[in-house]
């Protein structure tokens, strides 16, 4: 960017919230993909008249603008992958109000996502999802990410917890949707807006739905022999009417690298530990850690570990929460997928995921949501190799194309970004990506706005589509009156 | 104006895709108009199309004839919105009620959006899960109906509204394209969730095809309580105090006297202090977790000065959470000549806009009867006995101007408690003077870009929705 253009953007917002030398530049090249772009400035709105200032200016000369809150994000959704300023929102970092009577906050999309919850604390309510970056990440990214986290299987994602958005939109208006009275007449932009991916406006302001924190919380660390017995165990929970608040999976290549290096205490020879986690009423989490005990052993679990309180609990969480430092101990490089499956697919799945390893040349681990079917492959390659970052990316496309093949999707928490933009083909038709392009054209006509991300840019995106194949319904159950059988993809 | 030719060979290309027996006319069968007319204007012809691919063809034809479109389930919920620019078609989508994909180990499932929600259930029932969604008129209503109106569901305490439990969407846009959006699992984040937009779009979007649901499990144990108190101001400190507490109730509904009343009357479970409030909650799960919510409510009602605490339990519950779930639609049917609004409002400030509410009704010589549901909307209808079709349809008489008066006042306290109101039902001749969705809000330029994206020609639903879109 040219010397007169960042003294004009000094010029809007102060000398100091400007970066535009080449070192500070390379700070803003990465977030938390294995992708890299570099901006040509980073800017750091104050408030929200500074970020339509900015807006303006950029849409007066045609340069790209891309949000970033921590950029810890996976799928590269906060790099300029063609250039231009990055709108860092560091300094809009307040929670404007907390308001527990009606069970929401107020908040500037720079504000880190545990911060919501410290500060909710005290009246006894939290903010419910909990990426593994929460203790950095920030609202604003999780708004753009539709992020979700271990809790997300009783809580839901972000986008079941912003009641209403401002924003700020190419040519500098600001629309405020939603609200936090239930029952808002029109279309539901909100919830159009989050998990956009900063394709459609510029977050300034959201209100979040703020989730009462249980009374009593009981977590369990099953361990199996193998992977279906794991997997058989989550379908019959819920069997048994309980709903966890996580159910977490590591597989046994992933357990071995963590024990190696946390201690956790897992058996090295086991396929597989299940973390699990109830909560709510005293009365309800003891008798549901019982009847959970009771499904994993049915199931031929090893062994059940127990905790009832914060340290125990802690100790269980261990494992889990290192895992990808664990990794990092292992590869320079590695790389984290972010499939989703029907939750019963697991099994077979995970015997893919394991051939695809073996056909590329390299050992994949798995850490995943297992109660939504949501799976983490990390692949680990040398990026100094030459080849071996696209043989991973190449290892990654066909466990993506199985996970379509059985009925899943692409991404389940990480976004598409620059990342998956040319896999968007195997999920959606021709007709239905050009609709959501116009979609955005509507917000983001000069597609200034995050440009590079979510849409398939290149030639020849048909050739890597694959239709998933047809699941075939059972049919016995659907002996009531009125109802037909068919099958077929939705 | 299109010329009769014109519409006797749209009408012929439909049978062709349809079948004849598939295309309904006024003359055809004598219940079409009561079926199918909307605000009083019924249809040239109403299509039942048998397969997904049908109605997007049905939709391209409409498009080329530039007939004007309403997607129609059950027709519950018709009475919603504002009468109508123009209506050619019904697009009955009745017969699309096959299961598309059930895995119960999934614990999610895909329908055509035709099916009644209750055969849905009932399917689900059998493998030990619930569709977390219990909106009104439960008998009849489909599952594409219940959607495009955003219905509100008596179980949302517990888990929410659709827009948390829809995983995804097939529909077919004012272009007739089929398209799909979301998926069928649990966690995603591919693309945009247009399927978003689509739920409580009043079918002016498109019309919805197929849905994904996330399912979870059926807790057989339930039970349902209700407190009565003496005053407003008790009722809603319960309300705070469970609120704030570590229950986790599943419904959870404040009843104004004049609901309450009538509930007394039709339940004669909800106690029988004539002019009371009252609070009720269902729970469900585990026996133990119940016991303690039973301790737990009791108490609390005590403390808030409650007069009665009444315990239903067994298969007693779902009788009585289908009188509160069908409360409002009952009252309108009976009450004809009412006004029933929808108003989304913070909790905080439920109590002084019930009471200004109320005060209001009073003056003008209405009854009325309010159901809140906690972190949902409020449904209040207003009546007056006194008056009749006849006489709303007299410019001699005064009633309709007196609905009219009260309707203003429904929205301008609304607004002044910074929430939100949609007269749902009242008299045609309301609608013609007021839009009953209310002012527009700074999104609407949004709103109208959305709706060109969907419907370039316009043909769906034309002019029922806010700010006549």
């Amino acid at each position: 960017m040219n010397e007169k253009l960042i003294r004009e953007l000094q010029a809007l917002l102060g000398t100091e919230h400007v970066l535009h030398s080449e070192h500070e530049l390379r700070l803003y090249e990465y977030d938390g993909s294995i992708e890299t772009a570099r901006p040509d400035a980073v800017v750091f709105p104050g408030d929200t008249a500074d970020v339509v200032r900015i807006v303006k200016f950029a849409n007066r000369r045609d340069i790209p603008l891309v949000g970033r809150g921590a950029g810890t994000g996976l799928s590269g959704g906060a790099l300029a992958r063609h250039g231009g300023i990055i709108v860092a929102f560091t300094r809009m970092n307040r929670i404007l109000e907390i308001d527990a009577e009606n069970q929401c906050a107020v908040v500037q999309p720079g504000v880190v996502n545990s911060d919501v919850s410290l500060a909710a604390a005290p009246f006894g309510l939290h903010f419910a999802p909990d990426p593994s970056s929460q203790r950095a990440c920030t609202i604003g990214g999780n708004i753009s990410e539709n992020a979700g986290g271990p809790h997300t299987l009783a809580y839901g994602v972000t986008a079941n917890h912003v009641l209403g958005l401002e924003l700020v939109l190419p040519e500098g208006g600001i629309v405020r949707t939603g609200g936090n009275a239930p029952m808002v007449p029109g279309y539901d932009l909100t919830g159009l807006l989050v998990g956009s991916e900063g394709t459609l406006g510029i977050v300034t302001e959201a209100t979040l739905r703020l989730t009462r924190s249980p009374e009593a919380v009981e977590t369990l660390l099953a361990i199996f022999d193998t992977v279906d017995d794991a997997t058989q165990s989550v379908v019959d929970i819920t069997a048994r009417g309980i709903t966890p608040a996580a159910c977490e999976m590591l597989d046994g290549w992933t357990l071995r690298a963590v024990e190696t290096w946390a201690h956790a205490g897992y058996p090295m020879d086991s396929a597989a530990v299940l973390l699990l986690e109830v909560d709510g009423l005293l009365e309800a989490v003891g008798p549901e850690a019982e009847a959970i005990t009771d499904v994993c052993r049915a199931n031929r679990a090893r062994e059940v570990r127990r905790a009832s309180n914060a340290r125990e609990r802690e100790l269980l969480w261990k494992g889990r929460k290192n895992a990808f430092g664990a990794v990092g101990r292992l590869s320079p490089t590695y790389y984290v997928q972010d499939g989703v499956i029907p939750r019963t697919k697991l099994p077979e799945t995970l015997r893919r995921i394991a051939e695809i390893g073996c056909e590329h040349g390299f050992e994949i681990g798995n850490i995943f949501h297992a109660g939504d079917g949501n799976l983490h492959p990390i692949i680990l390659f040398d990026a100094r190799k030459s080849g071996d970052r696209e043989r991973a990316i190449a290892a990654a496309d066909r466990i993506i194309e199985h996970c379509v093949s059985v009925g899943g999707v692409i991404t389940g928490e990480h976004g598409v970004g620059m990342e998956k933009d040319r896999l968007m083909p195997l999920l959606f038709s021709d007709v239905e990506i050009a609709l959501m392009s116009r979609v955005r054209d509507a917000f983001n006509p000069r597609h200034l706005l995050n440009p590079g991300k979510i849409f398939p840019t290149g030639k020849g995106c048909g050739e890597i589509r694959v239709r998933p194949s047809h699941q075939v319904t059972r049919s016995s159950l659907h002996s009531s009156a009125g109802f037909g059988s068919s099958s077929g993809r939705v | 104006m299109y010329s009769t030719d014109s519409r006797a060979d749209f009408r012929s290309r439909v049978a062709r895709i349809v079948g004849e027996a598939n295309v309904l006319s006024p003359g055809g069968s004598t219940d079409f108009k009561s079926h199918y007319q909307v605000d009083g204007l019924a249809p040239a012809l109403a299509v039942r199309p048998g397969a997904r691919e049908e109605a997007r063809d049905i939709v391209r034809l409409a498009r080329e004839y530039n007939q004007s479109v309403i997607p129609i389930g059950a027709g519950t919920k018709l009475g919603i919105g504002m009468a109508p620019r123009s209506y050619d078609v019904a697009l009955d989508i009745t017969r699309l009620n096959r299961v598309l994909a059930y895995d119960p180990g999934d614990l999610t499932i895909s329908v055509e959006a035709g099916c009644r929600l209750r055969d849905v259930q009932t399917l689900v029932a059998a493998q030990g899960q619930f569709l977390p969604f219990e909106p009104p008129h439960a008998a009849d209503a489909t599952i594409g109906g219940s959607l495009a109106a955003n219905s509100w569901s008596l179980c949302a305490e517990g888990y929410g509204t659709p827009r948390d439990f829809v995983l995804g969407m097939e529909f077919v846009t004012g272009e007739g394209q089929l398209v799909h959006s979301g998926g069928r699992v649990v966690k995603n984040v591919t693309g945009y969730d247009l399927h978003k937009l689509m739920i409580g779009s009043f079918g002016t979007l498109g019309a919805m095809v197929s849905v994904n649901f996330r399912l979870y499990p059926l807790l057989q144990d339930q039970r349902l309580f209700a407190a009565t108190f003496p005053s407003a101001e008790s009722a809603f400190q319960m309300l705070h105090q469970v609120r704030t507490s570590f229950l986790k109730p599943r419904t959870l509904v404040i009843l104004d006297p004049g609901a309450a009343a009538l509930m007394q009357r039709s339940g004669k479970v909800f106690g029988s202090h004539p002019n009371s409030w009252i609070l009720s909650a269902t729970v469900a799960g585990h026996s133990a977790a119940i016991e303690r919510h039973e301790r737990d409510l009791k108490v609390m009602a005590a403390q808030a000065g409650g007069r009665e605490f009444i315990v239903v339990r067994d298969e007693k519950v779902d009788e009585t959470a289908a009188l509160l779930r069908e409360f409002s639609v009952k009252l309108q049917q009976e009450r004809p000549t009412n006004i029933g609004a929808q108003i989304g409002v913070l909790t905080t400030e439920v109590f002084g806009l019930l009471c200004e509410l109320r005060a209001n009704a009073e003056k003008e010589n209405f009854a009325c009867a309010t159901l809140f549901q906690a972190s949902g909307p409020a449904h209040l209808t207003v009546w007056d006995d006194a008056v009749s079709t006849q006489m709303l349809e007299d410019p001699n008489n005064d009633a309709l101007t007196r609905l009219q008066r009260m309707a203003q006042r429904i929205f301008e306290i609304t607004n002044a408690h910074q929430g939100h109101a949609v007269i749902q039902w009242c008299p045609i001749g309301l609608k013609s003077e007021a839009s009953v969705w209310g002012e527009s809000r700074s999104d609407f330029t949004l709103l109208q870009k959305v709706k060109t994206i969907f419907d370039p020609s316009g043909i769906f639903s034309p002019g029922r929705f806010v700010g006549g879109l």
